[in-house]
């Protein structure tokens, strides 16, 4: 018990930092600028799988909610909420839960390659349904506008995916002991 | 907001905001936030707009900054889909309602406590104790994730300065493996230290 509510508070914590660290906030990508929390996303998926890792993510989005300014930027409280990127944040706990299932179906594979495809199934194909629906819902843009707007973070977070799926790779050989 | 300043106490509205119970300014957001969605109306619109950035200037003008800043992107570009496809009243009033609700969250948050927003998770979640799920175990994750962060960024600043004691090239992502390892053994440990201060044990 303690072991999980400690190592899903460091993956909340990681999410945030990954939002503060400046060396791992990501360059340009279609001019929008990305940050590497949704990589915090996806290494909780990946390390934690898929319950555990939705509790991380749910944590960190708690922690936010209540204000404080852990999202990229320095933003944080309740505002998040309202805006047009809602559908994001409200679909990380989705994407974990479909990326640290997919990893666990792939098991069979290269953990690269399954590491590679649950992030990307999960952390590009369900993030965006919910992301290109809460912008649609709240802009009242339609979905094609919505997905216009949102296809500007794809190359982004292709690369995400492949350092995510990298990085647990390798620290699943470093602590073998890191069941799901 | 975690860092509340000295000034920020001396501005009026600032301190009625903070009086008021933590519970009661998050029922108020819902409320309004769910009204706002089912009025279309632009004056109506404004005002909410305006009252929203009387608050959030009243709770301290930062807050209002960084509210608006990361979502004016997406406010140009709603507003200018709506407008090519010929309908800018409905865009300006997507965009007074956005820039009204996110303002009005902002307000509450920057003139709440985490603390107080602590207490109130946990009475929201006290129907799960009813039926004999713990609740401890989300506020402790809560404190621990704040605890963690800032140690996050003191861990990766340790393990770039040890790397740059030692090379001259830049460390970069050659770091990332060892700060994830090593998080996770202060997490390991973190656990422990719990475990034997009874965390979680029945009282």
């Amino acid at each position: 018990m303690e072991k999980t509510v400690a190592r899903v508070a460091l993956f909340a914590a990681l999410i945030a930092a990954l939002g503060l660290v400046p060396q791992l906030v990501l360059p340009f990508a279609g001019g929008v600028p990305i940050t590497a929390q949704t990589l915090g996303v996806m290494l909780a998926g990946l390390m934690l799988g898929p319950w555990r890792g939705a509790l991380a993510v749910l944590v960190f989005m708690a922690v936010v909610a209540m204000g404080a300014p852990l999202l990229a930027g320095g933003r944080g409280g309740l505002g998040v909420f309202a805006g047009p990127t809602v559908g994001f944040f409200v679909g990380w706990p989705f994407a974990a839960i479909a990326i640290g299932l997919i990893y666990r179906a792939m098991r069979a594979r290269a953990p690269i390659v399954g590491g590679i495809v649950a992030s990307v199934l999960g952390g590009i194909g369900v993030l965006y349904f919910f992301g290109i629906v809460g912008l649609s819902l709240v802009t009242g843009m339609d979905l094609i506008a919505a997905t216009v707007a949102a296809l500007t973070f794809v190359p982004g977070d292709i690369l995400k995916a492949v350092i995510a799926a990298f990085i647990a790779r390798e620290v699943r050989r470093a602590r073998p002991d890191l069941v799901d | 907001m975690i860092g509340l300043s000295a000034a920020d106490a001396k501005r009026p509205v600032a301190r009625a905001m903070r009086a008021v119970p933590a519970g009661v300014k998050l029922l108020a957001l819902a409320a309004v936030s769910a009204g706002l969605f089912f009025v279309e109306r632009l004056d109506l619109l404004g005002g909410a707009l305006a009252i929203g950035l009387a608050l959030a200037w009243g709770t301290g003008g930062g807050a209002l900054l960084r509210a608006l800043r990361p979502i004016a992107f997406m406010l140009v570009f709603a507003f200018g889909a709506h407008a090519l496809l010929g309908d800018w009243r409905l865009g300006l009033a997507v965009c007074l309602r956005i820039g009204a609700l996110v303002l009005l969250a902002s307000a509450v948050s920057a003139s709440t406590e985490v603390s107080e927003m602590l207490a109130v998770l946990d009475r929201v979640l006290s129907p799960l104790r009813w039926v004999g799920i713990p609740t401890r175990p989300v506020g402790v994750a809560c404190m621990l994730t704040l605890r963690f962060a800032p140690m996050l960024g003191e861990r990766w600043r340790g393990l770039d300065a040890a790397w740059r004691a030692r090379s001259p090239r830049r460390a970069g992502w050659r770091l990332v493996v060892p700060f994830v390892v090593s998080a996770l053994d202060d997490a390991d440990g973190t656990a422990d230290a719990l475990a034997a201060r009874g965390a979680f044990t029945r009282k």
